[in-house]
């Protein structure tokens, strides 16, 4: 690899953000450490990519809701001094509005890990050496261990493990991209699940439209996960 | 102003000089690859606690070979380099994973991670730049190098052409490498050398 491949390529970018198949990912890496331009560009990257997203700003919040709470009281002060003004005739009565309380989409984002069960799927010796203290570290409740190991490798099954770890160690970009990318690679066993955490990531995110995609899909598709995503579609309304 | 091409090496002369005992050699070799392996482990985990704790077994292993006179191709340091990082990073993995699995007595007080000052400032430098830079830019690196879309998805929601996404992407780049001033940087945890 050399450096205008780097730059056309976008291998930069994939490399920061986690994205680039293994063996770029390794030419790269090789790369750099020979190359102080490539280097300082991987540093500076690293470091605008915590700046950028702790900068990031926060979800839309509704406006309208505040609105909405003010708009109730008042006219409820209203109908009351109506109600006590002697020649005022009988004001229909105007139901109290229940102004909305913020939504807890973080209760609702929140899952237990799902339990690891071992393929019977064959994959190199190397693979499946990083995949197995991934999963060990996984087993364990070291999310962010895990994530790290299972960056090494590239199946689906680790995709989705990797999603699941880095949504439970704080990486919502990261597992929502992982999670994506599980569905992405179509009818695997994983699928139903990644939407499933997938919902989840976006709860997290306050992204309730993307959350009821998946969830939608899950029903539509008459998941195992259904009846769950029929549980939390339920919840999402009463928000 | 960029930084490049930074310190030259001389990998041969190098590993000769540490082989025979110079303490000085070792430090121009800490110098030199201290910044390649926390790159690289800062790609390959975003637990700072984790990376610290590799990057010291990293750089022992390694001063340890050269003294012992253990690389065999001194021409290809650069790779060897890589090499003991990579296996270094799996095998803390493998070890950390079963140690993880050994309950860990209770009441045991882990201490904080040190809180690296050149990094902070690296840190509020970068964070001032981007500041600075104009809007489309900050959403330009914003989508590459936190959403990770291609110069193309970028051109399109931005009506830029792709060429102007990706200059003015490496534009952004050059002047964060310019002002993070890589060359003037210490060397920090030199205790690895006894």
């Amino acid at each position: 690899m050399n450096c205008e491949e780097v730059e056309q390529n976008d291998i930069l970018a994939g490399y920061i953000t986690g994205k680039l198949p293994e063996t770029d990912r390794d030419q790269f890496e090789e790369h750099f450490f020979g190359c102080e331009e490539c280097l300082q560009k991987v540093e500076a990257a690293r470091i605008a990519r915590e700046v950028l997203i702790a900068h990031k700003p926060a979800p839309a919040r509704q406006w309208w809701i505040p609105l909405l709470a003010a708009a109730a009281v008042l006219i409820g002060v209203l109908a009351i001094w109506r109600g006590m003004t002697p020649k005022a005739e009988q004001a229909p009565t105007v139901a109290a509005v229940k102004p909305k309380v913020e939504p807890s989409y973080e209760l609702l984002a929140r899952f237990d890990p799902p339990s690891y069960r071992p393929s019977t799927l064959r994959s190199s010796e190397r693979t499946a050496r990083s995949f197995e203290i991934a999963m060990k570290l996984y087993s364990a409740g070291d999310f962010a261990g895990a994530a790290t190991a299972l960056r090494t490798t590239n199946s689906v099954e680790a995709r989705y493990y990797l999603g699941i770890s880095e949504l439970l160690s704080g990486d919502v970009t990261g597992g929502t991209a992982d999670l994506q990318k599980v569905i992405a690679a179509g009818d695997t066993p994983y699928l139903s699940e990644a939407r499933f955490y997938l919902a989840k990531a976006f709860l997290k995110a306050h992204n309730v439209a993307g959350s009821r995609e998946q969830l939608e899909k899950l029903v539509e598709e008459k998941s195992e996960l259904a009846p769950r995503a029929t549980e939390l579609l339920g919840q999402l309304s009463k928000l | 102003m960029v930084n490049y091409p930074g310190p030259a090496l001389d990998p041969v002369s190098l590993c000769t000089r540490i082989h025979n005992g110079d303490r000085a050699a070792e430090t121009e070799f800490f110098i030199y690859f201290q910044r390649r392996v926390r790159a690289f482990l800062g790609g390959r985990t975003k637990d700072r606690q984790l990376a610290e704790e590799v990057f010291q077994e990293i750089m022992m292993a390694l001063l340890c070979s050269l003294r012992e006179g253990r690389v065999r191709e001194p021409e290809m340091l650069t790779s060897y380099v890589y090499g003991v990082a990579r296996n270094q990073l799996l095998e803390h993995l493998r070890r950390r994973a079963r140690e993880r699995l050994d309950s860990l007595p209770e009441g045991v007080d882990f201490p904080a991670p040190q809180v690296d000052h050149e990094e902070q400032q690296r840190y509020r430098t970068v964070e001032r730049e981007i500041a600075k830079l104009d809007r489309d830019d900050r959403k330009i690196l914003s989508m590459t190098l936190v959403e990770g879309l291609k110069p193309g998805e970028i051109a399109e929601t931005l009506r830029l052409t792709s060429e102007v996404v990706r200059q003015r992407k490496s534009r952004a780049l050059k002047k964060l490498v310019a002002r993070l001033g890589f060359g003037s940087q210490s060397h920090r945890s030199l205790r690895l050398i006894p």
